[in-house]
């Protein structure tokens, strides 16, 4: 490593501490079912699903409490057998309020009957229904963009896809939930790889790893030390090392061009977790009701590693953990990076969920923000390349056009602009301002053509 | 001497070449302005403010004279400037169509009622803060509160109270729309100013959901509905909606109302009335 480090990575980023000494090392626990669980309908990107229970109804574990509505959506299952207590609004990991199915366990946690299936020749399945398989068993993106899988692995005919990319990189400060998932299951990460390659029909499938967990490196290497087609690419640790853009430049050279996909360049990419998910899924017919999660932070007394279940409230996994080191500050939903702060413990686990940060008061000064400097630190540690002094003062001032021409578009919004701004502005908060205020403007745009349009219509009748 | 007459002489001749080209370019290069655009303009009532969605007053006058825009397009003027923007178009004015629009504000979770969830640090704004969220109190639907909207209004028309809750100055609104248009809630509305009994929560939530995160949500427990004698109430997903073509402000919904969610503002019409008449004498 060092200054002049010869290994894989981007342009721009930032340094922050990484923060994982704390869960880095020992193994993922696994945290008991719980006595109740909050599932919101609402995890993925996309549509959000339609409740198919009522209250009272009694649910099984991998039953479909929630079903995909339309393409870029998808099915929601219970994660512990028991009763459907509650179906209504209540608040999710994201803070927002949405609907929710609310289960009380019956303490058998069993299983839906007939749904586990092993599947020895699942290699052999066709890709349609491998998946098909992966659609209905709930499974979208665990990185924490929660991006509904079978989407990524439905290219159009006309891109076809040649590589397939694991992202291990977890560049997000404090999360150690993919480095010890690739460390105690890299049997089923290499697994999942094969899957995916199988389903896209790509030749080459690569795992991108950050330097600062080389025994997962080392681990991997071993598992697919035979395999001519896949490879463990180091990558240097830096962040957004993980970002889809970054990662894809790292390891091919080659840029997603703005406002395309990975499969512009023929590329898919998945993280580790969601591999080993879609391993899981089509191997043995698990739907998606639990993750890896990391419970860490100065605020907590032993942070550790959880496989938890989706809908188990964040309160009783820092209980797991001895609970909180004196004044709670914040409850982070995934890192301190991209993720966000939780109204209250009784938020459950999403499958976004990456991680459980709880902050200790004293980590977060109060946070009064000045004008620009100019100092150019945000243009220097922009992995896109655009110029977030710029984007941030237009936000300010509620300048669109301006935004439009600095290519807002292309922020992807991993915050280290704000991270390294020395006047402590809110950059990427303008930013995200921006991008909502042009796309309101858009539809406003829109919706006026078409009242004219209609006008002119009933205008013509009339005549 | 001679050099006074031969600057005289030399000036003069520059001037009278100078102005025949100007004259000559005049004609030449004449854009034709339908009079009418001059003429709608001056009816208009020059804030300039953008709420009939055109740039400003001349361009909107523009449109009119092009046919672009309707003649009542404009909700700053109201029917007064409406009749006369008419009457220049050539069009059949009908009088007295319709009542002015004021701005109403439907939340009365301010900070005495309703519970927050977080403490916000960053920009001071709605809009951003509606995006982390949906804003910092546990009311889905409620006001965020920072005053968006008073920023944003042209006529300095709506302002924080002491609850941090917008309040409509009636003798200033003039229904122009962008306090409703920049709210990211969007709990702000025109009514008739005729209006006086209004609703003024927009909780869609169930009425024990309501119940937790606000003192005086709308519960939609339904006796305004029975109590009202013209049936101009109706409970639309777990909120009570007053029919103003229906109503006619008598008042009964708010004696029944357990929340106290309905309320009177008559008091603010007479208010607006009286500082009209003051200002036309």
């Amino acid at each position: 490593m060092g200054l002049f480090s010869n290994l894989l990575t981007f342009r721009g980023g930032i340094h922050p501490p990484t923060c994982k000494e704390r869960t880095n090392h020992g193994r993922i626990e696994v945290a008991p079912p719980p006595s109740r669980v909050i599932i919101p309908v609402a995890q993925h990107i996309g549509a959000p699903a339609d409740v198919v229970v009522k209250k009272k109804e009694k649910v099984k574990r991998g039953q479909v409490i929630a079903a995909a509505k339309g393409f870029v959506s998808a099915p929601i299952h219970a994660s512990i057998s028991g009763t459907v207590k509650e179906v209504g609004p209540a608040y999710s990991a994201t803070g927002q309020r949405v609907e929710c199915v609310t289960i009380e366990s019956d303490g058998e946690d069993a299983w839906l009957e007939g749904l586990l299936t092993d599947r020895p020749d699942y290699m052999e399945l066709p890709p349609e229904e491998l998946r098909e398989i992966i659609h209905n068993a709930g499974i979208v993106g665990l990185g924490g963009a929660t991006f509904p899988s079978h989407v990524k692995l439905a290219p159009p005919a006309e891109k076809p896809i040649h590589t397939v990319i694991l992202n291990g990189v977890e560049c997000e400060p404090y999360l150690t939930a993919d480095h010890l998932l690739m460390l105690e299951r890299g049997e089923e990460v290499v697994a999942g790889l094969r899957l995916i390659m199988r389903v896209v029909g790509a030749k080459e499938g690569v795992i991108g790893i950050e330097a600062n967990k080389p025994d997962a490196i080392r681990h991997l290497k071993e598992l697919t030390k035979g395999d001519p087609n896949i490879r463990v690419a180091t990558l240097q640790v830096k962040y957004p090392q993980g970002g889809e853009k970054q990662l894809i430049y790292a390891v091919t050279k080659k840029e997603v061009p703005s406002g395309g996909l990975p499969m512009d360049l023929g590329i898919v990419m998945n993280n580790v977790g969601t591999a080993v998910a879609m391993f899981r899924a089509c191997r043995y017919g698990e739907p998606l009701t639990e993750r890896v999660t990391t419970v860490t932070g100065a605020g907590i007394v032993t942070p550790r590693n959880f496989l938890t279940r989706i809908g188990t409230p964040f309160g009783e996994l820092t209980e797991l953990c001895g609970g909180f080191n004196g004044a709670m500050g914040t409850v982070i939903n995934g890192g301190p990076m991209m993720g966000i702060a939780v109204p209250s413990l009784d938020v459950p686990v999403i499958k976004g969920t990456s991680g459980i940060l709880v902050l200790a008061k004293e980590e977060l000064p109060p946070r009064e923000y000045e004008p620009c400097i100019r100092c150019g630190m945000c243009v220097r540690g922009c992995p896109v390349q655009l110029v977030p002094s710029a984007l941030s003062d237009y936000g300010e001032t509620r300048m669109l056009d301006e935004l439009e021409g600095y290519n807002i578009f292309d922020c992807i919004e991993c915050g280290s602009c704000s991270y390294v701004c020395p006047s402590k502005r809110p950059i990427v908060q303008f930013i995200r301002y921006g991008k909502r205020e042009i796309l309101a403007e858009r539809q406003k745009q829109r919706d006026r053509q078409a009242a004219r349009e209609a006008m002119a219509k009933t205008a013509e009748v009339a005549a | 001497m001679i050099e006074a007459v031969q600057a005289v002489a030399g000036l003069g001749g520059m001037a009278l070449a100078a102005s025949f080209g100007l004259g000559v370019a005049a004609r030449k290069f004449y854009v034709p302005v339908d009079p009418k655009v001059d003429e709608i303009d001056d009816a208009l009532p020059h804030a300039n403010c953008g709420a009939c969605g055109f740039p400003g007053c001349r361009p909107f006058a523009t449109a009119v004279a092009k046919g672009d825009a309707e003649t009542d397009g404009c909700p700053v003027g109201g029917a007064g400037t409406a009749m006369e923007v008419a009457k220049i178009m050539g069009m059949e004015v009908v009088e007295g169509s319709s009542d002015p629009l004021v701005a109403m504000v439907y939340c009365a979770g301010g900070t005495h009622n309703a519970s927050d969830k977080m403490v916000y640090e960053g920009p001071h704004d709605c809009r951003t803060l509606a995006l982390i969220g949906g804003g910092q109190k546990d009311c889905s639907f409620a006001c965020i509160g920072l005053g968006t909207c008073t920023v944003e209004c042209p006529f300095d028309a709506i302002h924080m109270n002491a609850f941090l809750l917008p309040e409509v100055d009636y003798t200033r609104c003039t229904g122009c729309r962008i306090c409703a248009e920049v709210c990211p809630k969007n709990v702000i509305d025109m009514v008739p100013i005729t209006q006086d009994v209004h609703i003024a929560c927009s909780s869609h939530d169930k009425g024990k959901a309501t119940k937790s995160v606000c003192l005086v949500g709308c519960i939609a427990c339904n006796k305004c509905v029975k109590a009202c004698p013209v049936d101009a109430i109706a409970i639309n997903s777990d909120l009570a909606e007053i029919d103003y073509t229906k109503c006619d402000n008598c008042g009964e919904c708010i004696q029944v109302c357990p929340t106290d969610i309905i309320v009177n503002y008559s008091h603010k019409r007479k208010q607006a009335a009286e500082l009209a008449a003051l200002a036309a004498a």
